[in-house]
């Protein structure tokens, strides 16, 4: 099967689902869809293997690398201050309601970093390990964004003991310290 | 109220992907395609042609090519790396000789509060002791030979795991160091040759945790009551505890910490006027022993060193020629071992690093917590290892105290431009013989010297980075 018809293939089948899941990440309907155009643009830019069969997996990391792109060029290396995230409108259009649309709000306080971290925790049941693996941050790091990310969100919607970070073993790298 | 998180993000998504189906366009697939086809065809030629643009941007004259050196161990005497003038010879263990004078230390002072100069060590500090907040010295060594120094790095931040919110302010110049000895506090130390008085908020984790590294010389302190006391001579030979501590200002109630503090420079007391709480944050002790005796302690290395401003480096582009290293940005020196290997392609290149600031006093930066390498074939960048990451911390680094990246390993990938930055693909790099260059990523770069802070250079709308000598890998 050619590239092209594996690319049509997955945006069939798989589009509504990575669309989802990039909603989940940036909060609204249009910013999802376009977050999926651009990390398939990545995906299949790269000469990638016709063979893969973890071709959907690999885009979902490709979205969620996007997503985190677009606030990095903005602020990596660049701000003093904390991320902040924009507060962004609840999409009306994913048709939340009652204490779904409570949450979607209050994922909008986090930022970007802090939300990837709530979703690989709570959407994909990754462990602290492997979150701090699939963002390429440390353990610790991990920790702390979930720890910022439960003082935001607690005032919100009540106790999240989900969110406290567990005393794992954080991976030995970094700066003496 | 209380939302199940894992519930709701599943409902959500279920919601949205609903929505998506029976309420929205279908994704554009011909479009996407064609986006896809044309970076194809652009990966392709640029690969086929190899780029020409130089990116390694250098300023002025101060094109600083280095010869290799040596790696530079932690050590409790530094040598200094750069110098243009005689320096002494700070790894000669002084010798001990009948003609110097007797050390003198200070007396215990029950009436002093901990901390202070004199004071006992199970005195009660000056404010009550707060644990919500840790304070952390590493001493690299547990010896030092007396007027040497010991290399530390030191924090001050909440501890792990975060069971509640705390909004505080901690003294921007780093931890405070009680040396104690037979219970009495017979030194002070600081991570600040001469700390002042600014506090430094801190609300959150994203890069506003401070790591500080410093040469910390052991030396009598000064009681300030006229006696006999030897205040500044490098203390005698015996074993002393080092005691971390800090004076902080808690804000319980307060979702950040006050705005002020991060828009002024602000003293304890007036940080403590905005609604704080003054109190002690205090550490575990370490233990170090002094051998020998000295009369005098040595001066910090870089001190004769003049600070050069200007020598600066972007990150190399992907598809450019390889960079021109080692190349030290705003004087910091990495050292990379081993300088050579042989590996199978997609096995981690693991390698143990040192950055050491090289410059006068100390340099204050935001830094990757990690170590990246650029890849080379055939004089083209065809590699690199940076993911896209905002996990940046700030970083206090005083002349010869290096930070330690020990035994870090990253997968050698191919190159993709994002956004005008180089990021790895992800795709593990094919059999060859390739050229890594490492590479510290930071920004910012200022020095704190004792008249006051100087902008170092630094590329424009892009991170600076500073370039390690390149290692030979062969991928099988």
């Amino acid at each position: 099967m050619s590239w092209e018809a594996d690319l049509d293939r997955l945006v069939t089948d798989r589009g509504p689902a990575l669309v989802a899941y990039a909603y989940l990440l940036v909060g609204d309907m249009a910013s999802a869809e376009d977050l999926v155009q651009d990390a398939l643009v990545r995906t299949y830019s790269r000469r990638r293997p016709e063979e893969i069969t973890w071709v959907e997996a690999y885009v979902r990391r490709t979205i969620l690398h996007t997503f985190l792109d677009g606030y990095r060029a903005k602020t990596r290396f660049a701000a003093v201050t904390p991320l902040v995230a924009t507060p962004e409108a609840v999409d009306d259009e994913a048709s939340v309601a009652g204490d779904r649309a409570d949450v979607a709000r209050a994922l909008t306080t986090l930022s970007p970093r802090e939300r990837a971290c709530v979703v690989l925790r709570f959407y994909d049941d990754l462990t602290l390990p492997e979150i701090g693996l699939r963002l390429d941050i440390s353990a610790g790091a991990v920790k702390r964004y979930l720890s910022d990310a439960r003082h935001k969100l607690e005032p919100l919607l009540g106790p999240q003991p989900g969110l406290a970070a567990e005393d794992v073993a954080t991976i030995t790298k970094g700066g003496a310290r | 109220m209380n939302r199940d998180l894992e519930s709701a993000l599943e409902e959500l998504a279920a919601r949205a992907e609903q929505s998506h189906r029976s309420r929205r366009a279908p994704l554009p697939v011909d479009l996407i395609t064609a986006r896809a086809r044309r970076g194809r065809r652009t990966r392709g030629a640029l690969v086929a042609a190899g780029a020409a643009a130089a990116v390694v941007a250098v300023a002025g004259t101060a094109f600083a090519v280095l010869p290799n050196l040596t790696p530079v161990p932690p050590a409790e005497t530094p040598t200094p790396t750069v110098t243009t003038s005689p320096t002494p010879t700070p790894t000669e263990t002084p010798t001990p000789t009948p003609t110097l004078a007797p050390v003198v230390l200070p007396p215990g002072n029950p009436s002093l509060p901990f901390g202070a100069c004199g004071s006992l060590a199970d005195a009660a500090p000056a404010y009550p002791v707060d644990d919500r907040v840790d304070v952390r010295i590493t001493p690299a060594t547990d010896t030092l030979s007396a007027g040497g120094f010991v290399s530390a790095g030191g924090v001050i931040e909440r501890p792990m795991p975060f069971e509640t919110y705390l909004a505080y302010a901690v003294p921007d110049d780093g931890p405070s160091v009680a040396v104690v000895k037979d219970g009495v506090v017979v030194g002070t130390a600081s991570f600040s040759e001469v700390a002042g008085d600014v506090t430094a908020g801190r609300s959150g984790n994203d890069g506003e945790v401070t790591f500080f590294t410093s040469l910390l010389g052991l030396t009598v302190c000064d009681p300030g009551d006229g006696g006999p006391v030897t205040a500044g001579r490098p203390l005698p030979a015996g074993t002393y505890e080092l005691r971390p501590w800090a004076s902080i200002v808690t804000y319980d109630g307060l979702p950040e910490a006050p705005a002020e503090l991060f828009q002024d420079s602000l003293t304890f007391e007036q940080a403590a006027a905005l609604g704080g709480t003054p109190a002690t944050a205090v550490g575990e002790p370490t233990t170090v022993t002094v051998t020998g005796e000295a009369e005098t302690q040595q001066p910090l290395p870089g001190a004769d060193v003049p600070l050069d401003t200007t020598t600066f480096a972007a990150p190399p582009a992907c598809g450019a020629p390889a960079p021109v290293a080692p190349l030290r940005g705003a004087m910091l020196d990495l050292q990379v071992t081993p300088v050579a290997t042989t590996l199978a392609s997609g096995e981690p290149l693991a390698v143990t690093a040192t950055v050491q600031y090289t410059g006068p006093d100390r340099l204050r930066f935001y830094g990757y917590e990690r170590i990246d390498y650029w890849v080379v074939q055939d004089g083209v960048v065809v590699g690199v290892t940076v993911v896209a990451n905002d996990a940046f911390s700030q970083y206090d680094v005083g002349s010869g105290a290096p930070l330690v990246f020990s035994e870090w390993g990253l997968v050698l990938t191919s190159c993709v431009t994002e956004s005008g930055y180089p990021l790895s693909t992800g795709d593990p790099l094919p059999a060859g013989e390739y050229t890594v260059y490492p590479a510290w990523a930071f920004s910012d770069p200022v020095a704190r010297t004792g008249t006051g802070t100087v902008e170092m250079l630094r590329p424009d709308d892009i991170y600076s980075v500073t370039l390690g000598s390149p290692i030979p890998v062969t991928l099988t």
